[in-house]
Parts: C-alpha cells; structure tokens; sequence
C-alpha cells in the first residue's frame, strides 16, 4: 500500500505493507532513528512523537494511521545547528545521563510547551508521566522543561515587542 | 521491533461506509479505534484479523454534542478530549477525572472512549462514571441501529454482546440537576500508566433542605460487570450527607464486592479500602454540591 504524510515539514511517500507501526517505518525506511524503540507497548515513551499537535506513542499507530498527518521527530527540533531551547536547556541542565528516554522527554514536553507555554511543575509531571527515565531521574528534566519555558517565554514577548 | 502479524488497513470515511465493510467482512475483521489496546493485541498475536479498520477518521464519530437536557459522545472522542472539554468538564466532570487518570499523555491522546467501553475490561476507567449516568449506547450496523443500556452489553469480563457486524457509534446520557455534585476516585499501583485496582465513580444530588435526594454509586474494576450498588445508593436516600452514612453506604459497597466477586487473596486488603475509597468519593461530591461549582484537583492536562 501506499501512504502518504509529512514528517518534520517534509512530504513522504512509501509504498509498504500495512502491518507497520510509525516507529517502525520512521526508524527503518526513513531512517530517523532518533525516535527510540523502548517497550513497544505504549509504556516507555521512548518512541514519543508529535502527530497533528498531540504527544503520541509511535509504536502503538499503524502507518495507515499517519496517512495525511504531520509527524514531528525529534530530528525536526532544531532549526540547523541552533538547538531547540528545550534541547538546550537539557544539555545545560543534565538532563539527560544515556539519552535513551530523552528523544521521548523533549517530544513529550515540546507537545506540553506548544500547547501550555507556561506550565505549572504538577503539568510538566503529568506530561512526562508516560517517559519513563532510569538513569537521570526527573527532577533534572524537569528543572531544563521550567527553565526552557521561561526562556521561550522571554524571547517570545521579545518578538512581540518589536 | 515486535512485528504485526499480517492484515490489510481498511480507513472508512464515513459511517455508511463502515457499515458496507461490516456486512461483508465482519468476521475477519478488528475495529481500531484508537490503537492503544488493539496494537498491543496483535503484537502478542492475540488476535489475527484479516483487515484492521481504522474508524478514526469518520468525522460524525468523535464529536462531543450537547443536546438540550442530554450529553451525546462519539465513539472515537479521545481521553484528552473529554478531560480537557469544558463543557464535559462543567456538566460531568467526574467523566473528565476519569479520562484524565487513563494512562499517560501519550495513551490519552490516541486511546478513545469507544475503545474503553467496547474493550469490556472490569477495569476500564470510562466505564463506572458512564453507568452511575446510567448511560445508553447507540449501536450500529447496515441492518439499522438499536439503543441499549451501557450495562446491558456487558455479560462478563472483556466481552460484550454486539454482533461482528455492529459497532458503537456514540454514548448518550441524561445531563444532571445543577445540584449534583460528582467525583472518580482511583487506586493503581502508580498514579501514571496503572490500570485501575479500585475505583469508584459517584453522584450526589442534593435536596433544598440539603437532604441527599438521589445518590448513584457504581465501583470500577472490583466486580465482574460494572453496575450501580442500589442497596448503597438508598442507604442514602433523605440523610443528611455526613461521616455516618457515608460509612454505611462505604460498607455496604465492600460487601457487595465480596458477594459478587467472592473472596480472594486480595480481599482482606480490598474490603477494606473500597469501603474508604467510597466514603471519600462521597465526600468530595457532597463538598461540590454544597459549592455548586467544581475544581478538579490535580486536572490534567492533556498534550
């Protein structure tokens, strides 16, 4: 079967059999391994993607089910070499020690960032209730998810003064 | 990579359309509607269907209606949506706390409330809310459509009684009095990703005189169907809400619990605390009432 999406902006076209997940077809045709395989059953969060604006497990959708939609990859956050303030809020943080969970961590929080710009610590843990971390532990992350919002704040209303 | 084992994906875009697919193909076939318990299903092999039919894309399922002095909810509205829906959120929020206790983030943003329901599990966290509104279902085939009550298609544990060919198309329930005051308490083994052991979905409405005037009490993941607890419910009926009586009502659950589900290892614990899950969910819904507005504590919010 054909399908047909965008991923980080970018139109794909692959022809290839329907019992195949997202994360399979991102990792394997497309070559986008920055979006991890975990657990495969929705627990981990390790394979978090962004589809059409929401947080979603890749290894739980068909690629059927992203025919159409806009998938946003971990490889997508930075713009070039100018990382993503949560990127660099990560790195500046230590929030990351393996790095296995933190494709997962910055897709789960760009997704709570994009739709809630300023979250409380209660939202920032709820969004990231579904990653599981075993290294670094969380509170790290969610020092680099506060500090990354302030930041995203300040330059936003930068902009807006202009 | 856990591979799927083989089947064509079939994405009707209307209701029509899925009806024609069914009458035809019904047998081999797995409605996905959602993704979060199929997927999982066929990975382990669980399940061999020859077509996956994806009905997430059929608009006139996932919509969120308000009709008059009733509620009607699509079949593929997803856990975010209705624990984010302000309008679920003022007239029923103890359905948009229970929405927001499934899963995670992620699992709240591609699992729906059809898929909750017709997955049949004792511990689905839609399903107590939905009974305690003594909610209908309104199924759907290319033979027509027929009405019944949430509790009747449920005749055990991960079943339900639609036929291959039938499927849920929304869940409707009578709006409550603006005296009501609700609440969805639950008990997993972590607060994120646990499937429920305990949980409990209550209504209280309050009389002027501040008597209880109607009470409906329905449990979650504790009995081998999901039903409201009548004889609890009218062990409330013209008190005045208090620790007394919300302890009896408290014991009485417990006990049916035990007299349903029989005794288990996990009783000794398990009585117990459904007996004080219930007085607390009595509790915080007659604190709403009084108030007449609500706040969801610790209201999730969805990505």
């Amino acid at each position: 079967m054909k399908f047909r999406f965008q991923v980080n902006g970018k139109d794909f076209e692959i022809e290839t059999d329907p019992n195949r997940t997202l994360l399979d077809v991102l990792r394997t045709d497309l070559g986008l391994t920055g979006t991890k395989y975990g657990c495969g059953v929705g627990q981990c969060g390790a394979c978090t993607v962004i589809v059409d604006g929401t947080a979603r497990c890749s290894c739980l959708i068909l690629i059927g089910q992203a025919q159409g939609r806009q998938v946003e990859t971990v490889e997508g956050l930075s713009n070039g070499e100018e990382l993503h303030p949560l990127q660099d809020s990560f790195i500046e943080n230590h929030a990351l020690q393996c790095g296995y969970c933190t494709p997962g961590m910055l897709m789960s929080t760009k997704g709570l960032l994009d739709k809630n710009p300023s979250p409380s610590e209660e939202e920032i843990k709820v969004a990231i209730s579904g990653n599981l971390c075993r290294c670094t532990g969380y509170s790290q992350i969610i020092t680099a998810v506060k500090k990354a919002a302030k930041k995203m704040g300040k330059v936003k209303e930068e902009v807006e003064r202009r | 990579m856990k591979y799927l084992p083989k089947f064509e994906y079939i994405a009707p875009s209307s209701v029509n359309e899925l009806c024609k697919f069914l009458q035809y193909h019904a047998d081999e076939t797995r409605i996905l509607a959602g993704g979060t318990d199929l997927l999982i299903n066929l990975k382990k092999g669980e399940v061999t269907p020859k077509y996956v039919v994806d009905i997430t894309r059929i608009r006139e399922l996932s919509s969120i209606r308000d009709e008059q002095n009733r509620i009607s909810i699509g079949a593929t509205a997803t856990h975010t949506e209705l624990s984010e829906s302000a309008f679920v959120l003022s007239e029923v929020p103890f359905l948009a706390e229970a929405a927001a206790s499934i899963g995670s983030a992620q699992i709240r943003n591609s699992g729906t409330i059809g898929g909750n329901v017709i997955n049949a599990s004792p511990a689905g966290d839609t399903i107590p809310p939905l009974v305690a509104l003594d909610a209908t279902v309104r199924i759907v085939s290319h033979k027509g459509e027929r009405r019944a009550l949430l509790t009747e298609i449920f005749p055990g544990p991960y079943k339900t009684t639609l036929s291959s060919d039938e499927f849920l198309a929304d869940i409707t329930f009578t709006k409550l009095s603006p005296r009501a005051g609700t609440c969805f308490l639950k008990l997993g083994r972590r607060r994120a990703l646990a499937i429920s052991r305990i949980s409990i979905a209550v209504i209280l409405v309050a009389g002027g005189d501040g008597r209880i005037q109607e009470a409906r009490i329905c449990p979650g993941a504790v009995l081998p169907a999901a039903s409201r607890i009548v004889k609890a419910e009218e062990a409330l009926l013209g008190a005045y809400p208090s620790a007394e009586v919300f302890q009896e009502a408290g014991r009485i659950v417990a006990g049916e619990m035990v007299a349903r589900s029989g005794r288990r290892s996990s009783t000794p614990y398990k009585e117990p605390v459904v007996n004080n899950l219930v007085q607390h969910a009595l509790s915080i819904a007659a604190e709403r009432c009084r108030k007449g507005e609500v706040q969801i504590p610790g209201k999730r919010q969805g990505l």
